[in-house]
């Protein structure tokens, strides 16, 4: 076990070295650069800018910015942000418990809903609780993240006026205050993702449903309900765990959109703006820990396997 | 104009004029940071936004009062040479920085060397590029002087961008993260894209304010969700509320909150490449305003709030240069297109940023009227940018502000040199050279009045770019929040009025 994740963290560093050669050849094809988007609007001064370029390596030819960059990280410095000169990577640490926080939440939202759901769905397949989350479901996915967000804060905080209609509080300074700003943000994220891992879990449900192992355990007189959650269930966890994994991303890249609407400090609108002021030093730093995540979120998943499964050997080579 | 009553000032609740000021609370101001928010370093801030901030934490040794006149600040007094070219201030005794050391003339001689230095990354050093050198002449008077006169010199001082900063504020790369200054509060923390939070500075120099404990920014670029924190009670104060709002915001009564509406300063334009075809040729320049309906423009936009104006300047200002705004004549655009050599017609790129992208629309329909045929490009800033910097395109619609000295508003445009010439599409003219020239030497404003005026004239007519409409300027604020104002550029701190003088009703 520990050799086999010892093995997969030492694969992560081809993957991430690629993926940072991608990223800052891409963020450099775009045209523009920092200095132009801090000088302004309506404002030129060659004098200036040609100053801050010197300073910021940009005169110098894009491998050989990337040499500077790859060498300061490989020291662990991931350099300042070329707009306000903070340093990268306590930049992204001050954001980064508020998506985690968020990112789980709505994981949890997620599968909260969605497990029971499939489950529900699958056992009374084509009767009433069936079309009702299949409809529910089907709803989740259309609605639009930003849209649910703002009807959210219409009728819970205009109306209601029970909870924040935004920011963020850390959740262990004042916890009751915390999670009453984390509610709707988790729902708005979680709800998309719960939807289609709703339809997900009914399949694998029913794929599983129908196997000889669940006649056997029927035949031998097991009621239902053991059936169900003691034996179909755990076997289709293991695929629904996979998508759980692979979803992370897609949490991290619709936490752009809620972050926006509930004015929520994370590191989507930090990304989302680094990239509009071109602030190479910052995408790169975020990129490169997105990446670190999404690869450690999945050796987990890979991890929950065994747990599932006994038959999974997770073994290095 | 049919919302002219509204535009001088619409205030839904009177305040009591009695009631005295109470201290304490923390003031949660939710600012539309659309314009990018460029770190704390007030020298190189960008954005008024970013200055109405750093504004409460640094000053400058002038301010303005509500209506943008200079009136002394950290300098008590001045004193300018004939030939309007040494300036000899004398500093305010006893004004203490946030680090308790007393501020002297070398923190000035410091700090506009410091604006100067292009190392520093200061958007605004060519404003101060006129200044020769610096003398100290004694613990509390500098005295500065210029390469060439500058009539405009004192109106560049004032704001962020000339704050008075001590040496010991800036890390040893001579950049500034936590700012110092004199002002009415001190900086706690900024988290970009989530708040700056700022003290009361318990040992300001002008006895009794602020009122406020502190304020918390917060950066809120959507309008829409700027007009929800408030009616939640998120943030206590916002600007620019969405135009479409407005006719049902202003007609039901309002328990919530107070609106303010008031002219607006900034101002919306169509930038045309005049050193490339086909707008290099002025009759097609002239065909295209004519063309524009800005009426129309103002009511499809600001929903008739925002003014359709000729020039920067009020009517009762001393530099309002007279005329009005042209009437859309598609006779005439068509007239003048055909001698621009378009008889039939022509085919245009308009190429804007996302949050310009109605004002494109509706140019491109009124525009096909007279059959020029829009067709639109949508890039973001930083794309856009490097384009009209190199004048690769025909068309741009763009926005600027208000500046209080014409050399500001004209120089910075117009001149072949001026730092904003490309948002005049670089035009360059050897007359408006030589007459602006002219406007900053002189010292008497009546002389100076009739300089730019005929720039104005000349400019009328070859039409280097566009205004199309000025938009109104909002504010709301929470019923408990009292003796807020702000200036007539918009400004948070000014003599006598802003974020200091504003409390909390208890």
């Amino acid at each position: 076990m520990i050799k086999y994740i010892t093995q997969r963290i030492i694969q992560l560093i081809p993957v991430l070295l690629l993926m940072s050669i991608i990223v800052f050849s891409l963020i450099h094809l775009i045209p523009g650069d920092p200095v132009d988007v801090m000088m302004g609007e309506g404002h030129v001064d060659p004098v200036v800018e040609a100053a801050l370029r010197k300073q910021m390596h940009l005169d110098k030819p894009i491998p050989i910015q990337y040499f500077y960059w790859l060498k300061g990280v490989v020291c662990g410095n991931f350099g300042k942000s070329a707009i306000t000169n903070e340093p990268v990577f306590s930049m992204i640490m001050k954001r980064f418990p508020a998506t985690a926080l968020l990112a789980l939440s709505a994981a949890f939202v997620a599968i909260l809903i969605s497990i029971p759901a499939g489950i529900i769905a699958a056992v009374r397949q084509n009767r009433l609780p069936d079309y009702f989350a299949m409809g529910i479901s089907l709803a989740g996915i259309s609605i639009p993240n930003f849209w649910l967000g703002v009807m959210l804060i219409l009728f819970f905080s205009q109306f209601l006026g029970l909870l924040p209609s935004m920011g963020y509080e850390p959740l262990f300074t004042n916890t009751k205050l915390a999670l009453l700003h984390l509610i709707m943000p988790a729902i708005t994220l979680g709800t998309a993702m719960a939807a289609s891992l709703t339809r997900f879990t009914r399949s694998e449900v029913l794929e599983e449903l129908n196997k000889d192992y669940v006649r056997t355990a029927r035949a031998k007189g097991l009621k239902e309900y053991i059936v169900v959650l003691k034996h179909v269930l755990k076997n289709s966890l293991i695929p629904t765990i996979t998508i759980i994994g692979l979803q992370i991303g897609g949490l991290l890249e619709g936490a752009v959109i809620t972050e926006t609407v509930f004015a929520w400090p994370g590191i989507g609108r930090l990304a989302v703006r680094a990239i509009f002021e071109r602030d190479y030093p910052l995408v790169q730093g975020i990129v490169l820990i997105a990446a670190v995540i999404y690869v450690l979120v999945n050796l987990i998943v890979d991890i929950a396997y065994t747990l599932l499964d006994p038959r999974v050997r997770l073994e290095g080579r | 104009m049919k919302n002219f009553c509204l535009m001088l000032l619409l205030v839904l609740t009177a305040i009591p004029a009695w009631a005295a000021p109470q201290h304490g609370g923390i003031l949660k101001y939710g600012i539309a940071s659309t314009s990018i928010t460029v770190g704390v370093d007030p020298h190189v801030i960008q954005g008024d936004r970013t200055g109405w901030v750093l504004g409460q934490i640094t000053e400058s040794l002038l301010n303005y009062d509500k209506d943008m006149n200079t009136v002394p600040w950290l300098a008590e007094s001045w004193d300018i040479s004939d030939d309007a070219k040494t300036y000899t201030f004398h500093l305010r005794k006893g004004v203490r920085f946030h680090n308790g050391r007393e501020m002297r003339a070398t923190d000035v001689k410091y700090s506009f060397e410091r604006i100067l230095d292009p190392n520093t990354g200061s958007r605004r050093r060519k404003n101060l590029e006129v200044i020769d050198h610096i003398e100290i002449i004694d613990e509390y008077t500098t005295r500065v002087v210029l390469k060439s006169p500058l009539s405009a010199f004192l109106t560049y001082l004032v704001g962020a961008y000339g704050a008075i900063i001590p040496k010991e504020s800036c890390g040893a790369d001579g950049k500034v993260t936590h700012p110092v200054g004199t002002g009415p509060f001190t900086f706690v923390e900024w988290v970009k894209n989530d708040h700056l939070t700022l003290q009361k500075n318990t040992d300001y120099w002008i006895k009794g304010i602020p009122y406020l404990d502190g304020i918390i920014f917060k950066p809120l670029p959507d309008e829409a969700v700027r007009l929800t924190a408030l009616r939640t009670g998120a943030v206590d104060i916002t600007h620019s509320l969405p135009e479409k709002m407005l006719p049902i915001l202003t007609k039901k009564v309002n328990k919530e909150f107070t609106l303010q509406i008031l002219p607006g300063v900034s101002w919306r334009m169509l930038i045309f490449n005049n050193r490339k075809p086909p707008f290099d040729n002025k009759k097609l320049r002239q065909a295209v305003n004519y063309a524009i309906d800005r009426e129309e423009l103002n009511d499809a936009l600001t929903w008739g709030f925002g003014t359709v104006k000729n020039q920067i300047w009020p009517k009762d200002s001393f530099w309002h240069m007279g005329g009005s705004p042209v009437k859309q004549d598609i006779k005439k655009a068509k007239q003048l297109l055909g001698e621009a050599g378009y008889a039939d017609g022509v085919d245009l790129l308009l190429e804007v940023k996302p949050n310009f992208q109605p004002v494109a629309e509706v140019i491109q329909d009124q525009l096909k009227k007279s059959g020029i045929r829009l067709k639109l490009g949508v890039l973001d800033w930083a794309s856009l940018k490097p384009k009209m910097k190199n004048y690769e395109y025909q068309m741009v619609v763009s926005g600027a502000g208000w500046y209080s000295d014409p050399d500001a508003r004209y120089g910075r445009f117009y001149a072949s040199d001026g730092p904003a010439n490309y948002f005049a599409g670089g035009y360059t003219d050897a007359m408006i050279d030589e007459l602006l020239k002219k406007g900053r030497g002189e010292k008497d404003p009546l002389m100076r009045k009739q300089i730019y005026q005929e720039v104005f004239d000349k400019l009328s007519d070859d039409v280097p770019h566009l205004m199309l409409f000025h938009l109104p300027m909002t504010h709301a604020w929470r019923k408990d929040i009292m003796g807020f104002n702000v200036s007539a550029q918009g400004d948070l701190f000014y003599e006598e009025g802003g974020l200091p003088y504003t409390w909390i009703k208890k």
